[in-house]
């Protein structure tokens, strides 16, 4: 449910990947998905397997979680793996169907690139279910605070995604209030065509909007109150650590570059 | 603590934009250190706005606010004036900032620059303070409204504050909320001598203070202890006031020609009244 | 035309788990009385109030209004819905036209009536809630003070004049002023022939309104009765958490102490039989 959203994805366990610092964590998922699109042929995508096996293991997710992340996916994947499959064109014919050829190549291109989504799609979830988003937040704030120099509002991104995360499940609440409130006044949000459904929702988002920004004014006084002045000068709770295992987290990734990238170098 | 007195108001004046009529019309008011005041009034009194020159959210049209000596016009004494008078305003949903109840005490410490190291302790005892402690890991959106305000409160007893203001802290909560609340504040009054301004239309809330302040029209109208000011019925009722249920019922006794004392605020005085007045109706 | 509750349940599904708000509620609302639904936050008390319209559906059970089913399939479910006003909790909240008057006009236009008869039925709900047509009807509903939107929110509902009135806690939050008009209002609605359900934390309010009282506690109505029946009994009361009007606690004071006072321990009534005993110089305690 939406109620739950301060916790997103995230899947509270005590492992190691849990325990990564986030920056880390970011970093890793970033030169992952570098990776991914830089695997050269089909069959080096086994040790890009065996690296995701791992840090599932690692991180003590259940399989059927980073199957469920497929999910959403899977008609974008069909849909990849067929116009691949049938709208390449190469050189060694594998089937002919009536005046469709399905050529080697296409195939192959077929499983590349559909692999390559579903690389993509379970192991950057691995980040998301292993870290929780305030942690994420703090992660990126800190990774992001060098670019402060170019003005880059890190500390304020991070400050907005704080708040939206602690004020969706309270807007999400306060809209169920108001519909069931103008259902009582005879409104309908169910039927009638695209127009009159559209028309239906002013009644419920003219009052959401302005209770968001009562709240948006309320929250203002409040932080003011608290001594927020932005970013500068505060101190922070949770003090990221860069640790020796997180070294060996981002060494790890190194190893799999090497794999990946060490046969085209070679031959 | 000094011998200063904590919140000085000197012929404050307000208003909202240059045209705008007067919010406040030449306030003057000390409160002592310690001290646990309650102040009335009808909607648009003034005494929000009163609670929000208290600690330099709003800074004076005319006149002079200093909190422990602090003038809240001095721009290089603003956050300290906020740590050392904080405040919990109405609605408890739109002042918690983060997602855990735990970050959010705090976020005031990060705000003034407490050291990471600092902080486990001083919000720890915070939130027993507030009996907040097991809750330290709940998300605020799953907490009741009296729950929320005592993490606010916990939020600011984290600064070390000298003075806690509450603008109407428990008008949005139920009687079991308001009643939580109340006595947390209560506690910190008298153990730890916080001083405490606590705005209110909740007239058997005030009655429990040592001093009750009543605003109307961005004066102080009325100043004294509870039984003082409650047993003015009629004027009360002028500023559009409730009174307590039994010094209403007092009043009406005494319309009915009962000789009884207008100082009654609670059942207990008024079963003293009874007996004093007529010893034989009662047989204890 | 009154409303049956018949074993009415209701579930809460939160993925894995499920709550029980409502566990097997039989009750009745009679025409014309103004009953008080009281209890904790969490009780069930708003639940409950959203079946009497049938905004919820029902687990088991059933909701009968006019002894039909307001839950049935059917051309006549919205209109039998209509019939029930169900006023929540901080109404000033769903305000959203860019009059007053357009927006007390919501309700009736859904129900689809004539441009007259919506317009009459505006002017005698801004009528019943003391809101001057011609100074309010073009006005912003967002310019004015709290206590006039929560009035208009109520002339919303009014406008689609409902024979019940359902009311979640419609003084919380409002100044004393403001508190005394709105109970005012709700009083005379009901004297003119208005069934009132009234949902309220603040017992001297119950007291002073209500003529039945019915108590919820974790989902099951576990007290029901005429309003002095249930204010006597303090200690359980007490014991659910809940608070008693003042009134009763100086009536059973004096009671326990020699004094017989009785009735409904209105203020007034109070005051007279006090009066009474102290001119006599004493009870059958002397």
């Amino acid at each position: 449910m939406l109620r739950d959203i301060t916790l997103g994805q995230y899947y509270p366990v005590d492992s190691v990947v849990h325990r990564l610092d986030p920056r880390a964590k970011i970093v890793l998922a970033f030169m992952y998905i570098i990776a991914v699109f830089m695997v050269p042929s089909l069959w080096l995508y086994l040790p890009v397997l065996a690296y995701l096996v791992l840090a599932t293991w690692l991180s003590k997710l259940p399989a059927r979680m980073m199957l469920r992340s497929l999910r959403p996916m899977r008609i974008i994947l069909i849909i990849t793996f067929i116009l691949n499959l049938f709208f390449a064109s190469g050189t060694t014919p594998l089937l002919r169907l009536g005046r469709v050829t399905i050529w080697q190549e296409g195939l192959m291109n077929a499983l590349v690139f559909t692999f390559r989504l579903v690389f993509l799609v379970t192991g950057s979830s691995i980040l998301t279910l292993t870290t929780s988003p305030v942690t994420l937040t703090d992660g990126l704030e800190r990774l992001a605070s060098p670019l402060k120099v170019i003005k880059f509002p890190a500390h304020e991104m991070a400050m907005m995604m704080t708040i939206a995360l602690r004020f969706i499940p309270t807007l999400v609440e306060e809209a169920d209030k108001i519909m069931k409130a103008q259902t009582a006044r005879g409104a309908d949000f169910e039927s009638g065509n695209l127009m009159a459904r559209a028309r239906a929702m002013i009644p419920l988002l003219v009052p959401l909007f302005i209770s968001a920004f009562r709240r948006a004014g309320d929250l203002a006084m409040a932080m003011e109150a608290r001594c927020y002045r932005g970013g500068e000068g505060r101190t922070r709770l949770n003090k990221l650590q860069f640790r020796t295992r997180d070294l060996l987290a981002l060494l790890t990734m190194l190893a799999l570059y090497l794999v990946i990238l060490l046969p085209g170098w070679l031959w | 603590m000094s011998d200063q007195p904590h919140l000085q108001v000197k012929d404050l004046s307000y208003r909202y934009e240059p045209e705008a009529p007067l919010a406040l019309d030449g306030v003057s008011l000390v409160v002592p250190h310690g001290q646990f005041v309650a102040v009335l009034g009808h909607n648009g009194s003034g005494k929000s706005t009163l609670a929000k020159l208290l600690n330099g959210l709003f800074l004076p049209t005319e006149g002079q606010v200093t909190v422990s000596g602090m003038d809240t016009r001095d721009d290089g004494k603003v956050w300290d004036i906020r740590r050392t008078a904080g405040m919990v305003f109405q609605n408890p949903d739109n002042q918690l900032v983060a997602t855990r109840v735990y970050d959010d005490v705090a976020f005031g410490l990060e705000n003034i620059g407490v050291p990471s190291e600092e902080m486990p302790a001083r919000i720890d005892e915070a939130l027993k303070l507030t009996g907040m402690l097991e809750f330290a890991d709940r998300a605020p959106h799953l907490l009741s409204g009296g729950q929320k305000q005592r993490v606010a409160i916990a939020g600011i007893l984290a600064m070390h504050p000298e003075a806690l203001i509450l603008d109407e802290a428990t008008a949005m909560l139920d009687p079991r909320g308001r009643k939580e609340v109340l006595d947390t504040v209560q506690r910190l009054n008298r153990e730890q001598g916080i001083t405490v301004v606590w705005i209110t239309h909740f007239m058997q809330e005030a009655a429990t203070a040592q001093r009750v302040l009543v605003m109307d029209h961005g004066k102080i109208a009325m100043d004294g202890t509870p039984r003082e000011v409650f047993s003015q019925v009629e004027r009360l009722r002028a500023l559009r006031l409730d009174v307590p249920p039994m010094t209403h019922l007092a009043q009406l006794l005494r319309q009915r020609g009962v000789d009884i004392g207008m100082d009654v605020l609670s059942v207990d005085d008024m079963v003293k009244e009874v007996k004093r007045l007529c010893p034989s109706c009662l047989n204890s | 035309m009154p409303i049956v509750l018949e074993q009415l349940s209701h579930l809460y599904r939160s993925g894995p788990s499920t709550t029980t708000a409502l566990e097997d509620i039989n009750l009745t609302i009679e025409d014309g009385e103004l009953l008080a639904l009281i209890g904790h936050t969490g009780s069930g008390k708003s639940t409950l109030a959203q079946h009497l319209n049938g905004l919820l559906q029902p687990s088991a059970g059933r909701v009968l209004l006019d002894g039909q089913d307001i839950n049935q399939q059917g051309a006549h479910r919205r209109a039998l819905r209509f019939q029930v006003g169900l006023v929540f909790q901080y109404p000033e909240h769903q305000l959203f036209e860019e009059t007053v008057y357009k927006d007390i006009a919501f309700g009736p236009k859904n129900m689809g009536l004539e441009a007259e008869e919506m317009d009459r039925r505006v002017r005698s709900a801004m009528e019943l809630v003391g809101l001057p047509f011609d100074e309010m009807q073009g006005r912003s509903p967002f310019e004015l003070s709290g206590g006039q939107m929560r009035r208009v929110a109520l002339a919303g509902v009014l406008a689609m004049q409902p024979r019940v009135l359902v009311l979640d806690e419609p003084t919380a939050g409002l100044d004393p002023s403001a508190r005394d008009y709105l109970l005012g209002d709700i009083q005379r609605l009901n004297d003119q022939g208005t069934t009132v359900v009234l949902i309220s934390h603040a017992m001297d309010e119950v007291a002073r309104l209500a003529t039945r009282v019915a108590v919820l506690e974790r989902g099951r109505l576990v007290m029901e009765g005429p309003t002095t029946d249930i204010f006597t009994q303090q200690e359980r009361l007490n014991a659910m958490g809940l608070d008693i009007p003042e009134s009763y606690k100086l009536a059973r004071r004096l009671n326990e102490a020699g004094l017989d006072l009785h009735g409904h321990y209105a203020m007034d009534e109070l005051a007279d039989q006090i009066a009474q005993a102290i001119k006599g110089g004493g009870g059958d305690a002397a």
